[in-house]
């Protein structure tokens, strides 16, 4: 089985643990239960946050605190001389070999820098699992999260995690309104509109042209080869053009060396003006029949700019529109938990501030979709028309309004004005081209007369040539700018229709894993739960296929069936439920992580369900207990649990760590070493440090008291463990004191008269020079050459409680107990 | 008319792709990217080259549908 086993840590400089160039180094058994006990405020849940730092790369506690309290910046202990945080793991393959040393540095901006062999963040990824780190705050969230949220939670642990992912990435490809805006289907949308309009225009206008020229109706595009010959013979039968048709096709007829020719036949001006009149007739007639707009037309459009202009004023800036969206994104995720809690300015409301947002980008889309509507308006009923009116009603250097207008049409649509500005200058302007015509065809007329028949018919005939000739090319490219466009949309709808199927077959694979997956944990769950409560009591996990939303329901709540988890279970009985469901997930579904690290998961529990978990934990779940399980780390600050892991602890399978210190100096396991204590403490001493030399005298004072008890076996009371840390020590000696007043007056104390006058020496040291000050708080009493005599005075107390065995040996050893050498 | 009788035996089809709960996620997706339907061939070609890389993070999303599109775009030129 593949995966990875804790085997140490090393940490140095990360939250509450300074110790500055000696870092607090932790090792853990492969096959056996590790257990970390400390005092509130030392070190132990900096464990838990620096594991999460170098596993996950961040700490959501601070993480999760207001931008302004900058969260990150205190990842690395602030007492740190180089404000460097730095874990070192070393983990072995759970299937045996080398183990591996994975370095996590971190900078005072909370920065991460993974080092080690060439896939060590390639491990970190693959450890990172949902149940590797657990505390308290998982469990509560987990039942008090809402289903979907708790569903997401659920994938994970289940091993999905990856699955969901890419199940929500091709749901956001496959997602209609970003597709579209990434491939720009609208602008392909007008385009295609545009090259449509044009298409219209100009078959229209080379329907005109061609009766002009033949006579004959032409219905049919592309244009048919007799079509195309007709308009020629038009030509060619003209004794004047003959020369310039002979030989070529219709397309390459130089009109304009034609007209020149007829120009010249006249040998006159006013052929010319004929001429010119008549094409720009052609022109005016054109504009007048592509325009074919209706008062119902105008209408229409009014009626949506009306809208717009409504809508536009129920919303901001377009500053306002990023900011919303910004605000939507970050509250839709799953990083943002509290949606009553307003990114921005941090206040905590009644209703949703995810709604609230919602609410107001909603506007802001249909202000968007009234302008996308207005556009489409626009292009449908052809209002492009009337700028090609204005085109030709303004002579040049007149002002051009309209197209202005319609060139804005894409980014800033139309207003009511507009529209109403537009409609009235489309009346003048059509007033203006119709005096325009009646002008030129009174000219047209006299001209006509003064010139003769003949060549007024054949310059018509050469100015509809040369309209068609144009008119028709528009048409073969307008109908080429269609089919690309027709060509690209039908790749993009290929690929969304390609995406569609994709992420519909991929949520049913996943569905059937869940499926699958669930109905393997719920027995486990339920199995787990019922041994931590005990009660008839028994919780469902409840997953609608396809959604990933997921309840917590009681399918029996002593004999009442179907109820909800989150109304009726107790606080304790909630992290019971969450607890059962992250250790069935974790049982089956580990993957890479073969270690989980508990921190203060039983805090809700009394003592007799802390027992009952731990017994669980240790006997069914945990490596050794369940050989296929998890190597577990449990932090703990409760004291009724230490007494239980001291006890567990005296077995094979359970190790038990205490730790003890400050985080302005040193973090350190109660399993050093004495002297190393104890060189630490003069260390600090000498240095003139008496206030944290103070601190780790008790630590040492206490150490080698409970040593003293342990090793001879002296009886204590059974609230000892509960007992307030500054009177710990003084207990231990009342413990102790009492244990040798009672054999002495049994007159069973094996100690010799010297040692036990030693005692009251050391005693009266120990309790003048320092704890008359500690347990009163009084610490600024203390002096460093006092406190170095303290530590002279507890290892001469700890000797009056040994011998020389055998004497003359120079072997000094503790006496067996009280009343045995 | 008599209503033709149904032979699914006939015409044996792939067998329906599932998660394989015993394998990674790596070997899973692989095995739904090759089931993708064999009549999009060229865009399910594109999707088992690119969206591993998609997963890595070596690709955007945008960076995938550019590819599905430029690969189209090349099979009709």
């Amino acid at each position: 089985m593949s995966g990875w086993l804790l085997q140490r840590v090393e940490i140095e400089g990360m939250r509450g643990i300074n110790n500055a160039s000696e870092p607090l180094v932790i090792r853990f058994k492969d096959n056996c239960i590790t257990s970390i006990s400390a005092p509130n405020g030392v070190g132990k849940s900096s464990i838990f946050d620096a594991l999460s730092f170098a596993i996950r790369g961040k700490i959501p506690k601070l993480d999760d605190l207001p931008a302004s309290e900058r969260g990150k910046e205190y990842y690395v202990n602030r007492f740190h001389p180089d404000s460097q945080g730095k874990v070192v793991l070393t983990l072995v393959p759970y299937a045996g070999g080398a183990a591996v040393k994975i370095s996590v540095s971190c900078d005072s901006s909370g920065a991460r820098t993974v080092s080690g062999p060439a896939n060590a963040d390639t491990i970190l990824r693959e450890i990172d699992r949902e149940f590797v780190l657990l505390d308290n705050a998982t469990f509560q969230s987990f039942v008090g999260f809402k289903d979907l949220d708790r569903g997401r939670a659920f994938s994970g642990l289940l091993g999905l995690r990856q699955y969901s992912e890419f199940r929500q990435t091709l749901q956001g490809l496959a997602r209609t309104q970003p597709f579209n805006n990434h491939f720009n289907t609208a602008v392909l949308e007008n385009r295609l509109r545009t090259a449509t309009t044009a298409l219209s225009n100009a078959q229209s206008g080379a329907q005109t042209a061609f009766e002009a020229l033949t006579k004959r109706r032409l219905s049919e595009f592309p244009v048919p080869g007799d079509a195309v010959a007709a308009a020629y013979g038009a030509l060619a039968q003209v004794e004047l053009l003959k020369s310039h048709c002979d030989g070529k096709a219709f397309g390459e007829i130089d009109f304009q060396a034609c007209l020149t020719a007829i120009a010249g036949a006249e040998q006159g001006a006013e052929r010319a003006e004929l001429s010119q009149i008549i094409g720009t007739q052609a022109r005016l007639e054109a504009a007048l029949v592509a325009d074919a707009l209706t008062d119902a037309d105008k209408d229409s459009l009014k009626a949506l700019a009306t809208s717009r202009d409504t809508a536009l004023r129920e919303i901001g800036s377009e500053m306002l529109h990023q900011h919303l969206q910004s605000a939507h994104a970050l509250l839709s995720s799953d990083e943002w938990h509290d949606k009553n809690l307003c990114p921005t300015c941090n206040t905590q409301n009644e209703q949703s501030v995810l709604d609230h947002v919602t609410g107001s980008l909603a506007k802001y889309d249909n202000a968007h979709r009234l302008a996308e509507e207005i556009e489409e308006c626009w292009h449908t009923r052809g209002f492009e028309n009337v700028v090609g009116l204005e085109g030709e009603a303004q002579d040049t250097g007149e002002p051009k309004p309209l197209y202005d207008i319609a060139r804005q049409l894409g980014n800033a649509s139309l207003s009511v004005a507009q529209v109403d500005q537009m409609w009235t200058a489309r009346t003048a302007y059509r007033a203006k081209i119709e005096a325009k015509r009646v002008s030129l065809k009174s000219r047209r007329d006299e001209l006509e007369k003064k010139l003769p028949a003949s060549l007024v018919a054949i310059n018509s005939a050469v100015e509809a040539a040369k309209l068609l000739k144009e008119k028709w090319a528009a048409v073969e490219q307008a109908r080429g700018q269609i089919a690309t466009i027709n060509a690209e949309k039908g790749n993009i709808d290929q690929i969304k229709r390609f995406l569609d199927a994709a992420s519909t077959k991929f949520q049913t694979l996943e569905s059937n894993a869940t499926d699958r997956r669930v109905a393997a944990v719920q027995p486990i769950c339920r199995g787990l739960f019922a041994s931590i409560v005990a009660t008839d009591v028994e919780p469902s996990l409840v997953k609608q296929r396809g959604a990933e939303a997921l309840s917590l329901a009681l399918s029996n709540f002593f004999g009442l069936n179907n109820l909800s988890a989150q109304a009726l279970l107790s606080e304790s009985f909630r992290n019971a439920l969450a607890v059962s469901v992250y250790l069935a997930a974790a049982q089956l579904y580990g993957g890479a992580a073969r270690f989980v690290v508990l921190d203060d998961v039983t805090s809700s529990f009394d003592a007799g369900h802390q027992f009952m978990m731990m017994e669980i934990i240790k006997s069914s779940f945990a490596r050794p207990g369940n050989p296929g399980g998890p190597q577990v780390v449990i932090l703990s600050h409760d004291t009724l649990l230490e007494k239980l892991f001291n006890k567990n602890s005296g077995g094979t399978d359970w190790n038990h760590i205490r730790l003890e210190g400050t985080a302005r100096t040193e973090i350190l396991p109660h399993t050093m070493d004495s002297t190393q204590v104890r060189d630490k403490t003069k260390a600090l001493l000498n240095a003139g440090q008496v206030q944290d030399g103070a601190f780790r005298l008790r630590f040492y004072l206490e150490q080698r008291l409970l040593e003293i008890i342990g090793k001879l076996k002296i009886p204590v009371p059974v609230d000892f463990a509960m007992d307030d840390n500054r009177k710990q020590i003084q207990h231990c000696l009342d413990a102790i004191n009492a244990a040798v007043d009672v054999n002495k007056a049994a007159n069973r104390l094996v100690l010799s008269a010297t040692q036990q006058q030693g005692l009251r020496t050391h005693i009266a040291t120990i309790t003048g020079n320092y704890l008359s000050h500690y347990a009163t708080g009084q610490s600024q009493a203390f002096s460093g050459p006092a406190l170095l005599a303290v530590v002279n005075a507890i290892d001469d107390y700890a000797l009056c409680f040994q011998h020389e065995d055998p004497p003359g040996s120079g072997t000094i050893v503790w006496y067996r107990s009280l009343t045995q050498a | 008319m008599t209503p033709r009788a149904s032979n699914p035996s006939a015409t044996p089809s792939a067998p329906e792709f599932e998660i394989d709960d015993a394998k990674s996620f790596d070997e899973n997706l692989s095995g739904f990217l090759d089931s993708l339907t064999p009549k999009d061939a060229v865009l399910a070609a594109v999707a088992q080259r690119e969206v591993p890389r998609l997963v890595r993070g070596e690709i955007t999303q945008a960076g995938l549908l550019d590819a599905f599109k430029q690969a189209l775009e090349s099979q009709s030129r």
